[in-house]
């Protein structure tokens, strides 16, 4: 029972991570059509730029705003200078976001070197607790937490918000919108940078949360996420959200008791998914615009 | 008399399909005017490209006398023309509601202003749909939706897609009398294979064939001309067949 719930919990931290990658990267497909294959890189970049930050400064906000700034800078090139020129050409925004990963990845060798960096935990969260045998991590719970306020910020943002409804509307027909004179194509930078500011985020809260950060990160990230995004349905944020926890929790359980098949199954649920609910758990078949 | 829309000799490719092959025409100021030919002749492709959806490849398109065939899409809107298309031409995952704030542009989230007062008069169907998305309305109450969509900016110009396609005939007599009730007021470019219907609203018929314009005049002068419906619409063009 305690190992369960330890699992349980861990499961669900970790789920609380992948769902700030996730949740940008399905909103990028949802709206734009545009898999970003280098959003694994600009968590990547969050981390790096946070943790250098945090050991120079020892500011850990500064650092966690630091962290989604460089994100959401990162974005906003990339949107700007190169996936602008392509979209509805599928086949090279694949080529190019997955050049823009491999050129994120090892580009960050250059000032960080290629062994990582260690990423200590504030002081201020990093208690534990033992109740009954169960280990409860201060860390964890904070990620846990902000996970899920980021959740709830999204959700009012896009039901309660003019901008939510603009993009719930370009997920759906973003001619129909450009018909509304409202011009797409700034809607589509806001998201880029948001989804790209949350990646950001999200690595500068990985850091002290794995412990260290290394260049190979944003590949593995980038893979689960992915896999996240395609279980819930690309498109839906609800469904980034499901899809993390689930994830989170059976690989959590997975790299316990058999930790060589962990990625197997990972991609084997989402093959599952996939078998019953082609668009995924949360995902709606699209109408051609 | 003045005109509003003028295409000059517009050419349109959509991929490397050449689809529009010179077309002109003038849409003369507060009259509606019905864009007709058979299925393919080009008629959707006209208003997507009067839109800014497809780029001319040769010819000029102006508007008040200003070429707009450089503007993108949400600049043409906003320069007073709203558009109707012929699918998908409401969000059918927002509410009623949403949908029209949607094209208001001027409308504030909460409150309802009195445009969407007007329209709820307008469509009484949709005071009772409000809070519904739109897709779990029928076709004829998305028709309606979407034709308040259009109306509720109370732009100058509006372009129309087949409106009365799959609608029943209670609806159809609702939309001509929608139709009738903007002339004097709105510049309307309709596109519309039911004579009938057109008939009932049209001034003014522009003709297309394969991507070409081939005749245009006085609508009431084509009501007459059984042999041009024949040879540019085909005997069953007309209403009660698709
Ligand atoms: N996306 C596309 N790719 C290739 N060809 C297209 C595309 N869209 C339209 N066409 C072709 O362009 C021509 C004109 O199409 P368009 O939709 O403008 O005709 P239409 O007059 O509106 O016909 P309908 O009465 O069926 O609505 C047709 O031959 C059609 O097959
Ligand atoms: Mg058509």
């Amino acid at each position: 029972m305690d190992v369960f719930l330890t699992l349980v919990i861990g499961g669900i931290g970790d789920g609380a991570l992948y769902f700030l990658i996730a949740a940008g990267l399905t909103l990028i497909f949802g709206l734009l059509q545009v898999i970003n294959f280098a959003h694994g890189g600009l968590y990547l970049w969050g981390a790096y730029m946070a943790t250098f930050l945090y050991a120079v400064t020892h500011q850990f906000w500064l650092a966690l705003i630091v962290g989604a700034g460089a994100g959401a800078v990162l974005g906003i090139a990339m949107e700007r200078g190169l996936l602008g020129r392509l979209y509805h050409h599928g086949t090279n925004q694949i080529l190019i976001t997955m050049g823009v990963m491999l050129i994120l990845s090892e580009f960050v060798k250059v000032p960080f070197g290629v062994n990582g960096l260690n990423a200590p935990t504030p002081s201020f969260l990093s208690h534990s607790w033992l109740v009954g045998h169960v280990v409860l991590v201060e860390y964890q719970w904070f990620t846990i937490v902000v996970g899920a306020m980021v959740y709830l910020v999204l959700h009012w943002l896009l039901r309660r918000t003019r901008l939510g409804m603009v993009i719930r509307a370009g997920v759906e027909n973003a001619g129909l919108v450009e018909a509304c004179g409202i011009p797409i194509r700034n809607v589509f930078t806001v998201v880029f940078a948001l989804g790209a500011a949350l990646a950001g985020f999200a690595g500068a809260l990985a850091g002290p949360y794995f412990g260290s950060v290394t260049p190979g990160m944003g590949l593995d990230m980038q893979l689960t996420a992915f896999i996240i995004v395609v279980i819930g349905g690309m498109g839906s944020v609800q469904g980034a959200l499901v899809g993390s926890l689930l994830v989170g929790v059976v690989t959590s359980f997975m790299s316990f008791y058999f930790p060589s098949l962990s990625v197997l199954v990972t991609v084997l649920v989402m093959a599952v998914v996939l078998l019953v609910r082609p668009q995924g758990l949360f995902g709606e078949a699209r109408a051609a615009a | 008399m003045k005109h509003v829309l003028e295409l000059d000799g517009v050419h349109a490719n959509i991929g490397q399909f050449q689809i529009l092959q010179g077309v002109s025409f003038r849409v003369p100021e507060h009259q509606v005017t019905v864009l007709m030919g058979r299925n393919g002749a080009g008629k959707t492709t006209t208003l997507r490209t009067i839109m800014g959806y497809v780029r001319p490849r040769a010819g000029h398109i102006r508007m008040n006398g200003a070429a707009i065939g450089d503007l993108s899409t949400h600049q043409i809107a906003r320069r007073g023309i709203a558009y109707l298309p012929e699918e998908n031409h409401v969000f059918h995952r927002l509410t009623v509601a949403e949908n029209l704030q949607m094209a208001d542009r001027r409308a504030r989230d909460g409150h309802h202003p009195e445009r969407v007062e007007r329209m709820m008069d307008l469509f009484g169907d949709l005071r009772r749909a409000w809070c519904r998305p739109a897709g779990s309305l029928s076709g004829g109450q998305k028709q309606m939706l979407a034709m308040a969509s259009a109306l509720i900016s109370e732009q100058p110009v509006l372009l129309i897609d087949e409106p009365s396609k799959g609608l029943s005939p209670g609806y159809v007599h609702r939309l001509v009398e929608i139709l009738q009730g903007l002339k004097g007021s709105r510049t309307v470019l309709l596109v519309e294979q039911n004579v009938w219907l057109a008939g009932q609203v049209a001034d003014t018929f522009v003709m297309l064939d394969d991507g070409r314009t081939v005749l245009s005049g006085n609508m009431q002068e084509l009501l007459q001309r059984e042999d041009w419906q024949q040879q540019f619409l085909g005997v069953h063009a007309t209403r009660g067949e698709r």
